[in-house]
This record gives C-alpha cells, sequence and structure tokens, in this order.
C-alpha cells in the first residue's frame, strides 16, 4: 500500500514537473509570436534598456572591479615563483572574460533585474492589471514581456563588457602596486593566450543569462497567485531559478563552444 | 446584440468552479449578478471577454461565438466591452490620463487631440475633471474606481462589465458610483452587468437580478421579486441570515 | 524623458561597441597605422605554435602569426604571419619557430638561413612560389629529457663494469667513452641550435657547465687511469672515478632540466666543455688503436680478437648512428649478445697478455711519454 503510495506520488510529482515545463514554453512561444508586434513594444524598449541594462552597470562595476583585485593576488599567491609573474596578466584576463565577468554580473543582476521584474509583474498580476491590458486589447506579452526580454538581451552583454573591462583594469593596477609587476608584463600577459573569439564567447554566454533571466522573471511574474505573498513567492523563485538557469548555460557554453 | 453565457463549466484544479451557469443579459438592460464572496461571480464576468475560456459551455457576446474568436476579432470585440475592476486596477506607474489613453492609442485611429477631448469627456461623466496628471496613487478607493470607469468608457463601448464597483466604499460614495452606472446606462446606452453582494445597490441599478449559488443561478427575476423570493437562500442572502442558507443547502 | 533614455542607452552601447573594437585589437596585440603584408612559410610541423604568436626578426616584435593550415597533401604545415610592411627581408630568408618559455608560448622568428645560428638547421624547400622556407626548435625539455636518460644508462653500465672482470673493464669502458662522445656531439648540436633561441644566461647553466667541466675532467682521469690500470692492476680506484663521472654526468642532466627552465642560452660555454670531452673520448680510442698493430703480431689469438675488435667498432658505429645509443645496449638484446661476443674473444686476449705481459707492457709504456 505504501509502495503504491509512492508511486503515485512519484507520479503525481513527475506529471506535475512536466506540466509546469509545458506551461513554461507555451509561455516561451506566446512571447515568441509577439515579437512581429514591433509596434506595441517597440518605443518600451529604451526606457526599460535604460532600467534593466543602464542602471545595472554600477553594481556590475563595482563586482568586477573587487573580482579583479582578488584574482591577481590570488594568482601571484598560486604561482609562488614557480611560474613568471606575467601569467597573472593571463589568469586575470582570461578569467575575467570567460567566466567571471559573464557569471558574477549575470548572478547579481538575477537579483537586481530578475527580482525587480517578477516582483512588478507579480504585482500587476494580482492587482489585475495585466487582465486590464487584455480588455483594452493589448496582448500583454508584447507590452510587457518581450520589450524586457530583448532589453536584456541586448543590454547584459553591453553590462558585461563594461564589467570585463574594469575588472582587468583593476588587477592591472593591483598587479603593478602590490605584485610589482610592471605594465609591460602585465600586458604581455594578457595577451600571451588571447583570441578574440574569448570576447565572442563571453557575450554569447551573457546574451543567454539577459534572456534567461528576463524570461525566467517575466514567466514567474505572469503566473503569480495570492496577493502579497504571491509576489514574494514569484520574486524568490525567479532569483533561484535564474541563478541555477545561469550556472546551467555556463556549462552548456562551455561544452558547446570551447570544445 | 446581447451577453449570453450558455451552460458554462469551469474549474480551477480540483475545484469546480461554474457548473452549468446560464445568464442573459438583453440589449440595453443591466443585470446584476448577485452572489457569497467566492462564488465565482467574477469567474463568470471574466468569460464574457475571454479573460477566461470555459471548460465546456458557450460565450456569445454581440451574436459572436467568443470562444471561436481569431485573435484579432477578439481584439476587436474588447474594443466593444468596457470592464471596470475591482480595484480599478489603474496602471501604477502612469498618470490618469495616460491610463485613459492606454486603449485609444492601441486602437491607433484617432488623433492626439480626439484622444484628449475623448479623456476630458469621460474625466467629466465619472466627475474626475482636474485629476489628469495625478497618479493612482494619489487617488482615494473611490476615486480610483471612477476613473477606472472612465478607463473603460473611454472606448464608448456598447457593453460595460463591472466587477463589484461598490465593494470597499462607504454609504455615500457608493450611491454615488450607482448613480454613475445609471448615467452610464442613460447617457451610453450601454448593455451592462454588474457584480456584486450589495443587494441595496443591486435594486437601484438593475433591471434584473440573477443570484449565483454554487456554481449555477438558483434565481433570477427583477429586483422586486428577487426581494419577494420564496427560496432560502435567496432570502438568506437578501437578509443576511446565514441559517437560512444553511438550511437551503441542506434542501436542496 | 523618452529621449533621454535613449540618448542614455544610445550612448553606453556605443561606448561598449566601441570597448570592445578596441579591447579585441589592443589584446590581439595589432597596431594602429603601421600596413601589414602577409607572408607565408611551410614546415616540416610547427611544434605548439598558435594564431597570434608574435613574429620576430632580430629580436623585435615585427608581427603576428594569423593562419596555421595543413599543407594540401598533408605533408606539411602553412603559416601565414602578418608582418609590417615596411620591412626590409634577408636575401635567403627563412622562418624559424621555436619555443619561448617551457610554458607553452612559441614564436616564429625571421632569419637569414645562412646565420651561423640556424646553418645546421634543415629548412624545407618550399615548391610554390613566395612560400618561405621554415624549420621548427625542438623542445627544450624534450633534449634534457633525453639527456637524462644518457645519465641513467652510463650509471647503468658503470655498475655493470665494477661488477665484471678485469680485461672486460676495458673493453667497456672504451665503448662508453665512444657513447658518450657521439651523445655530447649530438648534444652540443642541439645546444648550438638553441642558443640562437636564448639570449640571458642564468648562473644555474654556469654551474651545470662547470658540473660538465669537472665531469670531463673525471673522463680524463680515467682515460689515465685506464694504462695504469693495466699496467698495475689497479682496478678499485677507476672504478670508482668512474661512478664519479657517471654520477656527474647525471647531476649535470638534472641541472641542465632546471637551468633550461628559466634561462637555458650560455650552453654555448657548454659547447665548449662538450668539444673537450669528446677530444677526450678521441684520446681514448686513440690509445686503443696504437694498441691494436702490436697484437697484430701475436700469432692466432690475436687474429680473433682483431675481428672482434672489428665487430665492437661495427657496433659502436652503429651505437652513433642509430640515436638511441646506451639505451639501445640496454633495451636491444641482439647488439647486446653481439657485444657480449666480442668481449669474451677479447677477455681471451687479456689472458693472454697478464700471462705475457712484457710483449705488451712495452709499447703501452712508449705510448704514455
Amino acid at each position: 500500500m505504501s509502495a503504491q503510495r509512492s508511486f503515485a506520488w512519484i507520479g503525481a510529482k513527475s506529471t506535475e514537473g512536466f506540466a509546469a515545463f509545458g506551461r513554461f514554453s507555451s509561455f516561451t512561444a506566446e512571447a515568441g509570436r509577439a515579437v512581429p508586434d514591433l509596434k506595441t513594444w517597440g518605443k518600451l524598449l529604451f526606457p526599460l534598456m535604460k532600467r534593466i541594462g543602464v542602471d545595472s552597470i554600477p553594481i556590475a562595476l563595482f563586482l568586477a572591479a573587487f573580482t579583479g583585485i582578488v584574482l591577481a593576488l590570488q594568482a601571484s599567491y598560486t604561482f609562488t615563483g614557480a611560474i613568471p609573474m606575467y601569467f597573472v596578466g593571463t589568469l586575470v584576463g582570461k578569467t575575467m572574460i570567460l567566466e567571471l565577468g559573464p557569471v558574477l554580473t549575470g548572478l547579481a543582476l538575477s537579483g537586481r533585474v530578475g527580482a525587480n521584474i517578477a516582483a512588478e509583474l507579480g504585482t500587476m498580476r494580482v492587482s489585475e492589471q495585466i487582465d486590464a491590458l487584455e480588455t483594452l486589447s493589448y496582448n500583454p506579452h508584447s507590452y510587457l514581456v518581450v520589450p524586457r526580454v530583448v532589453a536584456g538581451l541586448l543590454m547584459f552583454p553591453v553590462i558585461v563588457v563594461f564589467a570585463n573591462a574594469i575588472g582587468i583594469v583593476s588587477g592591472w593596477i593591483t598587479a603593478i602596486n602590490l605584485l610589482e609587476m610592471t605594465s609591460q608584463e602585465f600586458i604581455r600577459g594578457l595577451r600571451l593566450f588571447f583570441e578574440p573569439f574569448d570576447i565572442t564567447y563571453s557575450l554569447i554566454k551573457t546574451g543567454s543569462f539577459g534572456f534567461a533571466i528576463t524570461l525566467i522573471g517575466c514567466y514567474q511574474g505572469f503566473t503569480t497567485t495570492g496577493g502579497a505573498q504571491g509576489v514574494g513567492t514569484a520574486t524568490t523563485r525567479a532569483v533561484v531559478l535564474s541563478s541555477m538557469m545561469i550556472l546551467v548555460l555556463d556549462a552548456f557554453w562551455a561544452v558547446t563552444l570551447l570544445q | 446584440m446581447s451577453i449570453e453565457l450558455i451552460d458554462i463549466y469551469k474549474s480551477f484544479g480540483p475545484k469546480e468552479v461554474l457548473k452549468g451557469f446560464t445568464l442573459t443579459v438583453p440589449e440595453g438592460d443591466t443585470v446584476s449578478l448577485v452572489g457569497f464572496s467566492g462564488s465565482g461571480k467574477s469567474v463568470a464576468l471574466k468569460h464574457v471577454v475571454r479573460l477566461l475560456s470555459p471548460d465546456s459551455g458557450v460565450v456569445r457576446v454581440d451574436d459572436q461565438d467568443v470562444a471561436g474568436l481569431s485573435r484579432h476579432e477578439l481584439y476587436e470585440l474588447r474594443r466593444q466591452v468596457g470592464f471596470v475592476f475591482q480595484f480599478a486596477a489603474l496602471f501604477d506607474s502612469m498618470t490618469i490620463r495616460e491610463n485613459l489613453s492606454m486603449g485609444l492609442i492601441k486602437q491607433g485611429t484617432h488623433t492626439e487631440a480626439e484622444i484628449e477631448q475623448r479623456i476630458n469627456e469621460s474625466l467629466n461623466m465619472v466627475e474626475l475633471e482636474g485629476f489628469e496628471d495625478r497618479m493612482p496613487a494619489e487617488l482615494s478607493g473611490g476615486q480610483r474606481k471612477r476613473a477606472g470607469l472612465a478607463r473603460a468608457i473611454a472606448f464608448r463601448p456598447k457593453y460595460l462589465l463591472y466587477d463589484e464597483p461598490t465593494s470597499g466604499l462607504d454609504p455615500v460614495t457608493t450611491t454615488v458610483i450607482d448613480r454613475l452606472i445609471l448615467k452610464m446606462k442613460k447617457e451610453l446606452g450601454v448593455t451592462s452587468l454588474v457584480i456584486t453582494h450589495d443587494m441595496k445597490s443591486a435594486d437601484r441599478v438593475s433591471d434584473r437580478v440573477a443570484m449565483l449559488f454554487e456554481g449555477r443561478i438558483i434565481e433570477e427575476g427583477t429586483p422586486d421579486e428577487i426581494a419577494k423570493s420564496e427560496n432560502p437562500i435567496v432570502r438568506g442572502f437578501v437578509d443576511g441570515e446565514p441559517e437560512l442558507v444553511e438550511q437551503g443547502r441542506l434542501d436542496q | 524623458m523618452r529621449f533621454k533614455n535613449e540618448a542614455v542607452v544610445g550612448a553606453v552601447v556605443l561606448l561598449a561597441v566601441i570597448l570592445v573594437l578596441f579591447g579585441s585589437f589592443w589584446l590581439a596585440g595589432r597596431q594602429w597605422g603601421v600596413q601589414h603584408v602577409e607572408i607565408v612559410a611551410a614546415f616540416r610541423e610547427v611544434g605548439e605554435l598558435r594564431e597570434g604568436n608574435p613574429v620576430n626578426y632580430r629580436g623585435v616584435r615585427v608581427g603576428q602569426v594569423t593562419g596555421i593550415r595543413l599543407g594540401p597533401m598533408g605533408d606539411g604545415v602553412f603559416v601565414t604571419m602578418d608582418v609590417n610592411e615596411e620591412l626590409d627581408l634577408p636575401p635567403d630568408v627563412g622562418v624559424v619557430v621555436s619555443p619561448v618559455s617551457l610554458f607553452g608560448d612559441w614564436q616564429a622568428q625571421i632569419v637569414s638561413q645562412s646565420a651561423p645560428a640556424v646553418r645546421q638547421l634543415e629548412f624545407t624547400v618550399a615548391t610554390v612560389p613566395d612560400v618561405l622556407p621554415g624549420a621548427a626548435l625542438p623542445d627544450m625539455s624534450q633534449l634534457t629529457a633525453v639527456a637524462a636518460r644518457i645519465a641513467d644508462q652510463v650509471e647503468v653500465l658503470t655498475e655493470r663494469v665494477e661488477l665484471a672482470f678485469t680485461e672486460e673493464t676495458a673493453i667497456k669502458l672504451r665503448q662508453a667513452v665512444g657513447d658518450v662522445s657521439e651523445i655530447t656531439a649530438q648534444i652540443s648540436g642541439f645546444v648550438d641550435q638553441q642558443t640562437v633561441v636564448y639570449d640571458q644566461v642564468s648562473q644555474q647553466v654556469l654551474v651545470a657547465t662547470g658540473n660538465i667541466t669537472d665531469a670531463t675532467a673525471s673522463v680524463t682521469r680515467v682515460a689515465q687511469d685506464l694504462e695504469v690500470a693495466i699496467q698495475a692492476g689497479d682496478i678499485q680506484r677507476m672504478m670508482a672515478n668512474v661512478s664519479e663521472t657517471s654520477e656527474n654526468l647525471r647531476i649535470l642532466s638534472a641541472e641542465l632540466g632546471e637551468a633550461t627552465a628559466g634561462v637555458p642560452s650560455l650552453i654555448t660555454r657548454a659547447d665548449a666543455a662538450m668539444i673537450s670531452f669528446s677530444e677526450l673520448a678521441e684520446d681514448v680510442r686513440q690509445t686503443l688503436r696504437v694498441l691494436e698493430p702490436q697484437l697484430e703480431e701475436i700469432g692466432p689469438t690475436l687474429a680473433q680478437a682483431r675481428q672482434a675488435m672489428a665487430t665492437l667498432d661495427e657496433t659502436i658505429e652503429r651505437f652513433g648512428n642509430d640515436e638511441g645509443t646506451l639505451a639501445r645496449l640496454a633495451d636491444d638484446p641482439a647488439l647486446y649478445e653481439e657485444t657480449q661476443a666480442a668481449i669474451v674473444t677479447l677477455r681471451r686476449l687479456m689472458a693472454d697478455i697478464q700471462s705475457e705481459p712484457g710483449k705488451y707492457l712495452r709499447n703501452i709504456r712508449l705510448l704514455g711519454r
């Protein structure tokens, strides 16, 4: 009897899982169908690009600056004289561009942007503003989802460009001031294994993070139920899911593009 | 040119909300749908403009089967139907003017001057002149409801759907709103479906009253007929007697 | 308000685009305002060379590697490089690719093929016009690994010699010295090539060079002892010297390994040491060769001995030609058997010498003077 119950439990959980995935997929498809409706979302794009993108730059730069300092110091600590110091530059540059710039920024912004979107749309959902949009003949996907996702897709790479640059510069300054390296040494290491593809990789990865964070935020907001508490739950879930998604995507891109 | 909801069934998960719900709002009439909190009145109302779709049953508005409309046709229909939400559902990032202009801009057939004029007319009608540049958060509950109504009528719709227009308002403000509902009917000639649990208000505004209980209409008639109904549930509802309602439930 | 948003977003996006373009251009080490021309060189193989590695001419950076692809027949590698336009290429231009450090960073150098440093390298001959000849230097780490292996082999041999019978010792020692001289020649060959790449001197390499000189001195002592040993039978002392020699060699190669990690260039000095090492080997050979005509006079045993000697020479020559040298002796049983047979024959000769020392020792003494 209890075996039957546990099977039933597993069955119910998997059905639930599939149903949730199905709902997310049809939400995404609905948003995809709303993309051609440029007339509705086009004029909303710039304010959102400012809010999601430009306003996120300070926090991203703050993170990147400290990461660059730590990377440089840890690199020199690890090398302990056995490896030439100019490899500090290599390590800071490569790690910042390929991994830490995109991922740390992504994680920080999943909190800032993902939570913001989920809370905003969640409140609109529970206060029937999304229904109101529908009664005014707006497609809420065109009006709310598409401009946010597009803004995320476009602006995240922009943010990460600045984050990467600041991270490398702060690592550089650290190397000169605390590690007694010369600029020439640092630049030599920086250029040693640099490939222009590194930057492409970084930007592709970040674009996908922006897409995932905003889409998950919108989905959680749209499916909010149950008042203020529901908005809280949706917000938390948006942050957790998009953080997880960032790490999954990070591994995905490493497997597909770096092999 | 009426609103018809025929044999509607609707469940949310295991919870059956509407079980064979049938209601007609004849052209030009105002029908009040009354019932207990959580009885599914708002659910029924949202079916009219396909904010919700029935599990089975037919919704006909303006002689069209709502379920069969394309997205474009649905948007055309929604311009004919003004929806006044329970808590007004004003977009709180926008001024009242922007709230009112949203639908008109989307329609794309009006010039800016026409839109401005339409906004002024609508605000005049709900007696909110001069509030154009306020934010929704700066308005009182009653003002917000009036602003919501103004947004709903900015389209000049043929139908108006009111979701609890008087809930949470003081008696005086309630009367003001009720008068507005009557004024809309008189000046705009709209067909209206009003959801309320306030019998006094239903008395004042409606040509007919229908009572929803456990997923279907249990009694329908003029306000007078409802007031004199022998059905214990209706009696219990009108007089506010839980015991009568409980007894009626057992009788069923 | 909206206009302001657009302006801010536009400015930020524009700045990011500029940053990306400027950044990748700068990080890739390109220069502004310098016109580049493309040159192509053909190689048999290119080691760890990668796109983006620097191209140097006389130690000055003049461009970078932009493309590496296999030849159409798969029998070579074409390397494309962007270099400064105003660069005047030497008449017999060639391109040498080589490691910069032991960490996998490589470079391409534009050289004149007749420059002394690269003369021994085998440049490709391009069949396609406008393709420059190229050559690759081996990785320094491979070289040190070979040196370490040689030292081990010498040590094993010394142990065997110590256990072996006295007459045999002389022969094996000669063999060892012969091998060492071959290896020395090989090492100095590598060193010649490597000196092109490294232009700095490190203390460690100086020490290593000192050790090579010590080792050479030891071997010289051993060679001198050889004569004395046959005369006086003082084999123990000689063995000690041989052990020391091989130990020195082992330390030397280990140090060479460490030294090359940093700056392995002044092996030019090692070169000189190697040459004296090689000369010494020749001396030992000479000594034994002088001994040979004397043997000829001594009847049928000596004819056999001569035959054995010839086999031994042949064997040693084969060691010299094959790359493994001593390693082959340990690994190839047939070769070892052959050597053993030769040694047995020679042992008989030695027995003869011991029974009638007068016949031979006179000549050796003469040689000593």
